[in-house]
């Protein structure tokens, strides 16, 4: 667990919907993306690894999840490979980020749905999340 | 950009939590009374909803929360039997909200006011009394004892509320700067990977539009850096509110109120804008090159935002400008320096053309027909652009062959042939050392080598000799055949083909003939004629005569 996530651990009431997962080894990024996605009116997790992005999966369900692709401890591939072999997380999409280029040797698995090359646009990231996991009517009134 | 603010959730954190769970209210109080923040009701939380809602109990705040708030009675109240409130101001903080905690106890459930409150929100009094049985009743004893407790928990949140809205703060913060910097890296490498400035300018376009909050970004460039891209100095990107073609009238209007050099934002309702039926506000960063004014950058905000253009939108859009300005300042400097050096490389081999006068122009038609040839067969810049400069300069060996040789008419005896021969060998010998030439040299040394091998200088065969050499053969013997020389006359165009076709495949690279006699000779005509044409006149061509003082 990392200090992002102490705003926001309450009991979760929304099955997942409006609720984001990030996974990146660099604090800097879990800080931006969970600051714009925060204020965009979704409730973010950030994990710094597999490991822990898994084990939060596990007790909170999620919408989308946005993981960097070849990170130290956290690596995209893995997590999205397990994600879509487990049937309860099979459904989520993920959003890969990446500092290489994305070669056709990168097997992705089919639950990853857009890969975004760092250094990325925090903006564009948000469009990118908004395209997959679109928020309520409710979460956009809240945040407004 | 989605406003930065403090952390929005003070009603929400932890210390509403456990009061809420004391069978209280937690709420924010102006100092007249009036809640300012409270906790939203769970469904069926008919004593929060009673606690908050209620215009009896919104009265009761106003007549004793004024008081609480400036401590003149201390910091706790019982407005209603069995009801206390206990208040916890922000010391050092006049404005800050008071924080109240509506405790009911077990008298209030019972009481008459209950009934009162009840009625004022609409709601059954009986149901409210059930639920707030239901909590572990507070006795008024353990008031006095809650509400330094209290007043701890709230500084802590309110304290952690300011450090989640600093952290806030340099994330917002941390987002800009990657925002810029994906604009400069984005712009960076497209300004390294870009040959020519109308890929890079309407990349720079195209990024306001993608990664800011620009609904539409456009170049418009002023003479001379104009004619660098093709539309009259016009790029665009996203949903102009206007044509292109209006994009140069558009800019000198929004210029006649810029005055100078940083960008400015004509605000939506401008009376300018108004004027060109442009909706939203507009940024625009004037280009700059050399301290001149060199074009314009605007960009319009999306009509969807609330209308302002945020400083961050603005300075990129300005660092793209800044951009724009130096790349196109070194591509002028380039084209300048390029068309510098091809006049003078025409020239000089003008002169050698001219050492035979049957062979004026011959360089820049073998020239013109090499590049053509080589584009047909699918060959782009920069080789094209080399195979261009190779034709020009094939001849350039010509220059150690004395003119009676060259202009020789009649039959060459064995030396005279011989010394024709070198013509390729001097060339490269000439060229080989300037750095620039080496992917020409090859079109230098090898234009007279033949696809059976019969050619010189050395007798290469088929594919040993160089795809430039055999693209500048076949262009050479066509303008040869198609000219007049001192030994012959020019033959018709059908002849030529004939005989080139005849030699596919023994003089000529066969897989080139066809593409070459498919090519549009229209270019290759004019030439011919205008160096014809100039040939007669030049010797008329005087230059002036200066007047003796």
């Amino acid at each position: 667990m990392t200090q992002f996530n102490a705003a926001r651990m309450g009991s979760d009431r929304s099955g997942g919907a409006g609720t984001i997962l990030i996974v990146d080894d660099e604090d800097h990024i879990l800080h931006v993306l969970s600051v714009i996605l925060r204020y965009s009116g979704y409730r973010v997790f950030a994990a710094s690894s597999n490991e822990e992005a898994l084990d939060l999966l596990s007790r909170f369900p999620a919408q989308l999840a946005v993981c960097d692709l070849h990170g130290t401890s956290a690596d995209g591939v893995d997590l999205a490979s397990s994600l879509y072999a487990d049937l309860r997380t099979r459904h989520i999409p993920v959003i890969v980020l990446t500092g290489h280029p994305v070669d056709s040797a990168d097997a992705l698995p089919p639950n990853v749905r857009c890969v975004i090359s760092k250094p990325f646009s925090p903006r564009h990231v948000l469009h990118e999340v908004e395209r997959f996991a679109p928020r309520s009517t409710e979460a956009r009134a809240d945040a407004a | 950009m989605i406003p930065l603010r403090m952390h929005p959730d003070a009603a929400r954190l932890p210390l509403a939590d456990e009061i809420r769970g004391l069978g209280g209210v937690w709420i924010l109080c102006d100092a007249r009374g009036v809640i300012v923040d409270a906790p939203p009701a769970a469904p069926g939380d008919l004593v929060a909803a009673v606690l908050t809602r209620s215009r009896a109990f919104h009265q009761v705040l106003r007549s004793v929360v004024p008081a609480l708030a400036a401590d003149r009675t201390g910091s706790i109240a019982e407005p209603m039997p069995g009801l206390y409130l206990i208040a916890s101001r922000m010391p050092n903080s006049d404005r800050a909200p008071v924080g109240i905690a509506v405790i009911p106890t077990a008298a209030f459930a019972y009481g008459d006011d209950l009934l009162l409150v009840a009625s004022s929100a609409g709601l059954d009094a009986g149901a409210i009394r059930e639920q707030l049985l239901g909590y572990d009743p507070i006795e008024p004893r353990e008031i006095a004892r809650l509400a330094p407790l209290i007043r701890f928990a709230h500084r802590a949140d309110v304290e952690r509320d300011l450090e989640i809205g600093a952290s806030d703060a340099v994330g917002w913060q941390l987002a800009e700067t990657y925002e810029e910097i994906n604009l400069l890296y984005t712009l960076v490498s497209g300004m390294s990977g870009a040959d020519e400035p109308a890929p890079f300018v309407q990349l720079g376009c195209s990024e306001l539009v993608r990664s800011l909050g620009f609904a539409w970004a456009a170049v418009s460039l002023l003479p001379p850096l104009s004619k660098l891209i093709p539309d009259d100095g016009a790029a665009v990107a996203g949903e102009v509110p206007f044509a292109t073609a209006d994009l140069s009238q558009v800019v000198k209007l929004l210029l006649t109120e810029i005055s100078g050099d940083g960008p400015r934002v004509f605000p939506r309702g401008h009376k300018l804008l108004g004027q060109l039926r442009i909706e939203s506000s507009v940024a625009v960063c004037p280009i700059r090159c050399n301290g001149h004014m060199a074009g314009v950058l605007v960009a319009g905000e999306r009509r969807d935002r609330d209308g302002e253009i945020p400083s961050i939108d603005l300075k990129l859009a300005d660092a793209t400008a800044g951009h724009l300005a130096i790349y196109l300042e070194n591509a002028n400097l380039y084209r300048d320096l390029d068309k510098m050096f091809l006049g003078t490389l025409e020239a000089i081999v003008a002169a050698i053309d001219a050492k035979d006068p049957y062979t004026r122009g011959h360089s820049q038609r073998v020239a013109a027909l090499s590049r053509d040839l080589a584009r047909s067969i699918g060959i782009g810049d920069p080789t094209l652009k080399q195979i261009h400069i190779a034709g020009l300069v094939h001849d350039v060996g010509k220059i150690g062959v004395p003119e009676a040789v060259l202009s020789k008419p009649g039959r060459l005896n064995d030396t005279e042939f011989d010394q024709i021969r070198m013509h390729p060998e001097v060339g490269w010998r000439i060229l080989h050392d300037i750095p620039q030439f080496s992917g020409m040299l090859d079109g230098v040394l090898s234009h007279h080598e033949r696809w059976d091998g019969r050619g010189y200088p050395n007798g290469l065969a088929g594919r040993e000799i160089p795809l430039i050499a055999r693209i500048i053969s076949l262009a050479d013997s066509f303008d040869a055949m198609s000219s007049n020389r001192t030994y012959r006359a020019s033959r018709p165009r059908a002849a030529v083909f004939e005989e080139i076709q005849r030699c596919a495949g023994s003089q000529f690279d066969p897989d080139l003939v066809v593409p070459f006699c498919r090519l549009d000779f229209g270019d290759y005509d004019r030439l011919h004629a205008e160096h014809e044409a100039r040939a007669l006149t030049l010797a008329a061509v005087r230059p002036p005569r200066r007047e003796a003082a």
